[in-house]
């Protein structure tokens, strides 16, 4: 069959938004085949709209919910924006806006899932209390209440068992006591853990077989009731669960993905968004709506005694926006950092490690964000510092690493020591060229551990891990009194019926044998992630 | 009267629950059609205050996504149709296009503001209407006929000129150094 050009090219444009019937596809698949010029324009269109789709988003005026309230009740429109008080000096500054283009975070309220409060958008942030970065990144004291199950200094860590083709039984288990808490069945492991600053809750993550999907739950360890909270597309970054200063809301990332009702495993919406745990009411619900949001962690409650949960906007240029919690319309952010993302604040509240780079969405639908120029994870500055710089200007935590021609880290982690000195980070995929002679520096398999005193990471900052090749790196955390790095190894399945298996290693970093909990039976059993009583 | 009042704060939920979903869609939307922040939040403003007029007029609540982004689409175009000096970056035209260095370092944020600002640029020489279909479709993620319902179109015509609309914007991106 011959067509016209023009023809082609709109049943090209049409195919790139899903558009086409069945019968249209096949003709262009065909003429496709033949046609180099038409292969170009797909190429170009498809180019076209990867741009546009990449696109960063704005935020909203801060006041637009009040403007609009004010319209309604007044009966009136928007006075245009030449007669508004200031408004001819507002024109540099909106020129400039739209000159860089739209680098300011969007937040969306989400749509309500579970026991959301529906507030009225009246209130502006004008009202709000302004807050400092130093003030709002320190967090608070966690209550110094003992855990029912899990006292100070103690290390706990799950335990995943049962035999190949069976139902795999969870239980978190007290090292001191070998006390255990049965967390039911699960159907993979767990990759992921956080202890509420209380102590009476323990939220973590676990893999849904090899679907590529992960499942988020809240054990009470008063009782051992365990509470499902949603299931997410394993992608990058979405592992964060993060506790508030007075243990009352968990929250954590979900990518939207649908399993079928089988499976008893979905979450709505599109994209990937926060959700929060309540643990007063036993619910939990989307926070934010925008479609590219992850948690990043609680700052202090503010001086009204709201949650302040920092959340990270994967776009060009991620930013990450300090929001209220539970969230009150109109007045949503009280801080906004551009350029960060995932910030992670030292117990001390001085500082933070954060990413910074130019971040693109990846995987088959495009939904998943990922670094892919010049991602680099950063030491923040002082926070505490009354000079001019910004504290969001950061140093780079691997002081040896050059992103040569902007390849660097697609994605990895980081984490904090209880002496808010110690730092750690491992998973790190790099793009760019190796460093190292040898071609393995930096590697993904190893873990980074320095100190912010003495000269951060380099590839002299390797942990002495005896790895397999198939083995990876799932979790890291430091022993309380900061002597010793936990880290969970994790061993791929090496086949059908053969469940993934994985073992804790407590290396101590004055040097000395390691400690290895799990391993050495046959299957051998999944131990980790592990955590430490507050 | 209880029962009025009960209506009354229904409504108001209902468009709480509105303007929190759509808010920031509606004016990102309406900054990439208009170019400008200050008119893009006006145009937001206007809209939601039609939307909480019209309420009563939205029986299908499958298709408030649409619906919303008619009442802001009208409300763009006759913002535009009153002012003609909406694309204030036209003026740049003789600004040389800068081709990253693929260097390394801290260079990379402003090349990717660069970049947003070149895109922008190309998007606000493109005809309102080739805009309008190409934000919906490509940033928005709109279907043929979901366009159609918001431009007031069949979904063969949104066909039409949403290819007339990718090609010109090939063209004008290929002009800023973005695609061959």
């Amino acid at each position: 069959m011959t067509f016209s050009s023009s023809h082609v090219d709109e049943l090209i444009s049409a195919s790139l938004s899903g558009d086409l019937t069945d019968t249209e596809r096949a003709e262009l698949d065909a003429h496709l085949a033949r046609c180099e010029r038409c292969r170009a324009t797909l190429a170009a269109f498809k180019s076209e709209r990867r741009i546009l789709s990449g696109l960063p988003t704005a935020y909203p005026p801060r006041d637009l919910s009040a403007r609009v309230r004010a319209g309604i009740e007044s009966g009136g429109l928007a006075a245009p924006w030449w007669r508004r008080p200031g408004g001819l000096v507002a024109i540099g500054a909106s020129a400039l806006t739209v000159a860089v283009a739209f680098v300011v975070v969007v937040f969306n309220q989400g749509p309500a899932e579970v026991g959301q409060a529906s507030g009225s958008p009246e209130a502006t942030l004008s009202s709000a209390p302004s807050i400092s970065a130093a003030e709002s990144l320190v967090p608070s004291v966690a209550p110094s209440m003992p855990s029912t199950f899990l006292a100070a200094g103690q290390l706990g860590y799950f335990e995943l068992g049962g035999a190949p083709f069976e139902p795999s039984h969870l239980a978190f288990i007290n090292d001191a006591t070998g006390a255990s808490i049965d967390a039911g069945i699960v159907s993979g492991p767990p990759i992921a853990a956080s202890l509420s600053p209380d102590g009476q809750w323990l939220a973590y993550i676990t893999q849904k077989g090899e679907s590529g999907v992960n499942e988020v739950w809240a054990l009470d360890l008063r009782d051992g009731t365990v509470t499902p909270l949603g299931c997410s597309v394993a992608a990058r970054f979405t592992e964060r669960l993060a506790w508030s200063p007075n243990s009352r809301w968990l929250a954590y990332t979900l990518m939207a993905v649908a399993l079928g009702a089988d499976a008893g495993c979905q979450a709505p919406g599109t994209g990937t968004d926060v959700w929060l745990f309540d643990v007063r009411a036993v619910e939990h619900h989307q926070f934010t709506g925008a479609g590219y949001a992850y948690t990043a962690q609680f700052g202090p409650d503010s001086p009204a005694g709201e949650g302040q949960l920092w959340v990270s906007f994967a776009m060009g240029q991620p930013q990450t926006a300090l929001l209220f919690v539970p969230s009150r319309p109109g007045r949503e952010t009280a801080e906004q950092a551009p350029g960060v993302f995932l910030p992670v604040v030292a117990a001390s509240g001085n500082r933070a490690l954060f990413w910074t780079g130019t971040m693109a969405p990846s995987g088959g639908d495009g939904s998943e964000w990922r670094f892919y120029l010049g991602g680099m994870p950063q030491l923040s500055g002082d926070f505490r510092s009354t000079g001019p710089a910004s504290p969001w200007v950061g140093t780079p935590l691997f002081t040896d690493l050059i992103p040569y021609g902007g390849g660097a880290f697609a994605y990895g982690k980081f984490t904090w020591g209880p002496d808010s000195d110690l730092v750690a980070f491992w998973d790190g995929a790099w793009t760019g060229v190796p460093q190292s002679a040898d071609g393995t520096y930096p590697a993904q398999q190893g873990v980074y551990v320095g100190r912010v005193s003495s000269g951060l990471l380099s590839s002299a900052s390797r942990l002495p891990l005896t790895l397999e090749p198939n083995t990876w790196i799932v979790d890291v955390s430091f022993t309380p009194d900061g002597t010793a790095a936990v880290v969970t190894v994790g061993l791929a399945s090496a086949g059908i019926g053969d469940p993934p298996s994985a073992y804790l290693q407590i290396v101590a970093l004055a040097g000395g044998q390691p400690r290895t909990i799990g391993g050495g039976v046959n299957p051998p059993p999944w131990d980790g992630p592990a955590v430490f009583g507050h | 009267m209880t029962a009025s009042r009960d209506r009354f704060q229904a409504r108001d939920a209902q468009f709480d629950r509105l303007f929190n979903q759509f808010s920031g869609p509606i004016y990102n939307y309406a900054l990439r059609m208009i170019g400008d922040a200050d008119r893009a939040a006006d145009i937001a403003q206007d809209t939601f205050i039609k939307a909480y007029r019209k309420l009563d007029t939205l029986t299908d609540a499958s298709a408030v996504r649409s619906w919303i982004y008619r009442i802001a689409t009208n409300t763009a175009i006759d913002a535009i149709r009153r002012s003609r000096h909406t694309v204030r970056m036209d003026t740049d035209e003789d600004r040389p296009v800068e081709q990253p260095d693929g260097g390394p370092g801290p260079e990379t944020q402003v090349l990717s503001g660069m970049l947003d600002e070149r895109i922008g640029r190309a998007l606000l020489r493109l005809k309102p209407k080739h805009r309008q279909c190409l934000i919906l479709s490509d940033i928005d993620d709109m279907s043929a006929a979901q366009i159609g319902e918001v431009m007031g179109m069949k979904g063969g015509a949104v066909r039409v000129l949403l290819c007339r609309a990718r090609a010109e914007m090939r063209r004008l991106l290929a002009a800023e150094g973005l695609v061959r």
